[in-house]
């Protein structure tokens, strides 16, 4: 597990983007024969990710003409129009964006409007297994250490399915969309833990101080349910990008820790960010 | 020639520019924040159904988008020529016009990036408008197969007869009247039909004239669209024609009083409290360089024009524009042993190109001056941008020269470059 602790939500967006950035990059350089599968939340957390993703891409210092994106949720019951939807929002958050060149046909997003969900969450979990597996999955998580709608008490073994939201949860988006509660669905489809826990690399966010609690359990405590986010303690390839109010609830030593292997890996692996990810050819 | 191909639909147009229109037209905006610039961004287009897609839905629709690779290249709206008066050897204004002749050059169009137009006949006499008026009304009530993979006609451009005589430039003085009394009567008395069935969608007469400002309300209120020019009007009667309803100001400067600081004239329209549209021929040959970026710094509402006639598109040598003889050389038709512009030749690829040249814009405002402004004077929203709903007649311009490339009608390939 590393830790990349920087001072605000935009030098952690930059910070994570240009992880993003390189890891498509390396990928290009180390598996040319197929593409690279990442795994994406929507959200406003990514936003900025996402517009600096694209202004890379604009740029040129990355292409996305050879990169699948898989969306790791959608809800079930909003009208395809709705620009609450997730796809709606990754649209106009990161493919609606100047100079973005990926091909709609390299975007794999869960439809909430298929006639049998169950049929579509499994169908989900074949494509990106034919595809050769997630390379990356790149998310942000809430107050509760959700990970994708896999809200607290989801098992750690979950797989794509349809999911309920938690209370919670739907008061938040009520709030954020401005509409009542009825408006608000109370399901969506999501990735497993399972299915994010077996990417090659992981890249979680967390952002502001409400996220301080789940931050402290995940690095922490243990690996607990009701925080499913501590499940990446295990994953062999995973990186936490935080804001300093994110730590509030963290040990000193702890945000000295991370702090200081940062300046010490940065030292022998060049670039502190992604030194040595984990990629199949 | 073009290859008419059709691959399936939707199609998602990729590695491409895209030209943005200006956020607001109103000259008090700054140009920073009202201009319209070239992103690099996906256009879904429907070849079935001819229209452009609503993106966001387009990007997950099913079936699944095929991607065409437009090389970096910008993409924009076709061209809308609302003044051209011929070309490539037809002429719009000759009694022996047939349906062949403007289905001919409706499809030789699609080379310069046109891909609608109003055919403009110069000032005649009422046998002749009899003549040729009905060979348009039957164009567009029933035009022929050939018309599907040729550029569209938008409805005649009448520019005349009701000019003041000594400003009528190369029109014939025998057929310019007045437009007294300003009645329907004289409408179809002139044009040879009643004024609600006409194939007339924009006339140019100068307001000074006697019954021109009452005439003027009649034509709009029969939704025939009302330019200014072959005109000595001062800037009072420019006033008052706009507000009775003219919303366009033909040719800039040229059959038009020189700007005087006494008497301003009908340029001064251009930035006046409600300036009119106004159209401009920047070939280099009919305004001056200098005199095109001037009336662009005073308004943003240019719309350019071709005025071309019958030689555009031909060789050098000896054309016919109405009754009169012209003579082409190079870039330039002059009436036969003068002096005189005889319409232009200059198609409009080229003024794109040149008016971008003289007024230091930007590629996307020099695009909308060929494409939304006129599709606006017109009234139309279908067509000269890239809106969802649009019709997908689309070209596409080399993104440093400008030059085009390939002509789309519908999201099908009608027209291409040889290589």
């Amino acid at each position: 597990m590393r830790v990349f602790i920087r001072t605000d939500y935009t030098q952690m967006s930059r910070t994570a983007a240009s992880f993003l950035v390189d890891s498509i990059n390396k990928f290009q350089q180390t598996s040319p024969s197929r593409k690279m599968n990442i795994a994406l939340s929507s959200g406003w957390s990514v936003k900025v990710v996402y517009k600096e993703l694209a202004e890379a891409v604009e740029r040129g210092d990355v292409s996305l003409a050879n990169v699948n994106i898989f969306h790791v949720d959608e809800f079930v019951g909003l009208p395809a129009a709705d620009p609450h939807c997730q796809r709606n929002v990754m649209y106009d958050t990161l493919y609606s964006l100047p100079g973005v060149d990926i091909p709609s046909t390299n975007v794999h997003s869960l439809d909430a409007w298929a006639p049998s969900l169950p049929d579509e969450c499994a169908a989900f979990e074949k494509k990106i297994e034919a595809q050769g597996g997630l390379d990356l999955a790149l998310f942000s998580t809430g107050a509760d250490g959700h990970v994708a709608r896999n809200e607290p008490g989801s098992s750690l073994k979950s797989v794509t399915r349809q999911a309920g939201l938690a209370y919670d949860t739907r008061i938040q988006l009520s709030e954020r969309w401005g509409v009542g509660l009825d408006e608000v669905p109370t399901h969506a489809l999501t990735v497993g833990i399972k299915t994010l826990a077996e990417a090659r690399n992981v890249l979680v966010l967390f952002t502001g101080v409400n996220r301080a609690k789940a931050l402290e359990a995940s690095l922490e405590g243990s690996m607990n349910h009701m925080f499913p986010v501590s499940v990446f303690q295990r994953h062999t390839s995973a990186t936490f990008v935080v804001d300093e109010p994110s730590t509030y609830e963290l040990r000193v030593k702890t945000v000295h820790y991370f702090k200081g292997l940062e300046r010490t890996s940065g030292e022998v692996f060049g670039n502190p960010v992604h030194g040595e990810m984990k990629f199949k050819a | 020639m073009s290859s008419f191909s059709s691959p399936p639909a939707p199609l998602q147009f990729v590695n491409c520019l895209l030209p943005s229109p200006p956020a607001s037209t109103t000259p008090s905006q700054p140009p920073s924040l009202a201009a319209p610039s070239l992103a690099a961004l996906s256009l879904f287009v429907d070849s079935s159904s001819g229209l452009i897609l609503d993106s966001r839905t387009a990007f997950y629709g099913n079936p699944p988008s095929t991607p065409v690779d437009c090389g970096g290249d910008i993409l924009a709206p076709g061209f809308v020529d609302i003044q051209l008066n011929g070309a490539f050897g037809v002429d719009f204004s000759a009694p022996s016009l047939s349906l062949a002749d403007v289905a001919a050059c409706s499809a030789r169009l699609l080379s310069t990036g046109v891909t609608s137009y109003c055919p403009t006949l110069v000032s005649l006499s009422p046998p002749v408008y009899a003549k040729v008026l009905p060979v348009f009304s039957s164009y567009l009530s029933s035009p022929p197969p050939s018309a599907a993979a040729a550029a569209a006609v938008l409805g005649v451009h009448a520019e005349g007869p009701f000019f003041n005589p000594s400003m009528r430039g190369a029109h014939e003085p025998s057929n310019i009247v007045p437009p007294s009394p300003p009645t329907p009567a004289t409408f179809s008395s002139v044009y040879g039909a009643p004024i609600d069935r006409s194939p007339i969608v924009l006339t140019t007469l100068a307001p000074e004239q006697p019954g021109a400002l009452p005439f003027i309300e009649l034509l709009t209120d029969n939704r025939i669209k009302v330019s200014l020019g072959h005109s000595a009007a001062d800037y009072e009667t420019g006033v008052a024609a706009v507000g009775a309803g003219a919303t366009l100001l033909t040719h800039l400067y040229n059959q038009m009083t020189p700007f005087h600081h006494r008497k301003p004239g009908l340029i001064a329209l251009l930035a006046s409290p409600a300036p009119p549209n106004y159209s401009i021929i920047a070939d280099g040959v009919h305004v001056a360089p200098a005199a095109v970026r001037c009336a662009w710094e005073m308004s943003r509402k240019m719309v350019l024009v071709t005025d071309a006639m019958a030689a555009m598109g031909l060789g050098d040598g000896a054309h016919k524009l109405g009754t009169m003889d012209v003579t082409k050389e190079g870039g330039r038709a002059v009436l036969t042993g003068t002096e005189t512009l005889a319409g232009s030749v200059a198609s409009m690829e080229l003024c794109v190109r040149k008016m971008k040249e003289f007024t230091g814009c930007g590629a996307a405002e020099a695009i909308w001056a060929a494409t939304g402004q006129p599709a606006s004077v017109l009234g139309l929203e279908d067509r000269g941008n890239l809106r969802a709903g649009s019709r997908a007649d689309l070209v596409l311009l080399d993104k440093d020269t400008l030059e085009v490339k390939k002509t789309y009608l519908g999201g099908r390939l009608v027209w291409e470059r040889d290589k």
